[in-house]
């Protein structure tokens, strides 16, 4: 079992990859799509240390805060950061073969998505593992 | 203004979602008297049952505080992955879930989840 999280560090992540794609939304900034799919990919293949929002919770806000009142299982929100990367790495291949709306389309279900986990826990890439994990035996502490 | 409008859309969605879920976290916390725990789990009086995962963090001073505070009552901690029958009977989908009937086996209490649980024992941060 890996070893329990701060469950206020991805929902930090999820905030920042909200507010990062809805204001590239607004500004036509296409260049956020790609780059939050790295951002994305980083702590979800290399764990929170290389996932800069994760890494700057980690170093920077989670120390100057209270203890989490509860610990979580580190794969659900990682396995959520893998199919948000899913998403925006598709969006980022809808750029380059032009398709704009469906990229855009994409990026805004990830940022509705992360909002609403950063907002209320409801993480559904999370719930997904854990369907997932239990139908495979794999045993996991969930909220 | 169509990506403003398109922005704001999201948005709402996501306070829409937020309202649902603060909702459906109000209904958690107490439920009604149709749920009455199993024969097998009633105390004589007073009974908490509290259903635990192996690495959930919040669950032992949970049952740790019930047992001192709750002399009275009869407490059970149910390790919910190794009775999913008794998991499913009584909609856990947490952990900890609490449950507190009274001595005819009805719920008249339930705490879904960590947070419930911190804030309704006062549980200091881990």
């Amino acid at each position: 079992m890996p070893t329990p999280i701060d469950p206020r560090g991805p929902r930090f992540n999820q905030a920042v990859l909200t507010v990062g794609l809805l204001a590239g939304f607004v500004v036509d900034a296409r260049v956020v799509i790609p780059v939050f799919a790295l951002v994305l990919f980083a702590g979800a293949a290399f764990g929170s240390d290389y996932g800069p929002a994760l890494r700057f919770f980690k170093e920077v806000i989670g120390p100057r805060l209270d203890a989490p009142s509860f610990l979580e299982d580190p794969r659900p929100p990682r396995f959520a950061a893998a199919v948000g990367v899913v998403f925006l790495a598709g969006a980022s291949v809808a750029l380059l073969v032009g398709a704009t709306g469906l990229a855009w389309a994409l990026a805004l279900v990830v940022a509705a998505l992360a909002g609403l986990a950063a907002t209320t826990g409801i993480c559904v890439g999370c719930e997904i593992y854990v369907l997932l994990a239990r139908r495979s035996g794999v045993e996991v502490a969930h909220r | 203004m169509m990506r403003v409008q398109l922005m704001l859309l999201v948005v709402t969605l996501v306070g829409l979602g937020n309202l649902g879920y603060r909702r459906r976290l109000a209904g958690l916390q107490v439920t009604g008297d149709a749920d009455v725990l199993p024969v097998e789990l009633r105390g004589p009086g007073p009974t908490w049952v509290v259903f635990t995962t192996p690495t959930c963090v919040t669950c032992g001073p949970v049952v740790d505080v019930l047992r001192s505070t709750e002399s009275s009552a009869t407490v059970t901690a149910i390790d919910a992955s190794s009775r999913p029958d008794l998991s499913d009977a009584l909609s856990v989908r947490a952990a900890p879930t609490v449950l507190r009937a009274n001595a005819d086996g009805v719920i008249d209490l339930r705490l879904a989840g960590p947070a419930a649980a911190s804030e309704f024992f006062s549980l200091r941060p881990v």
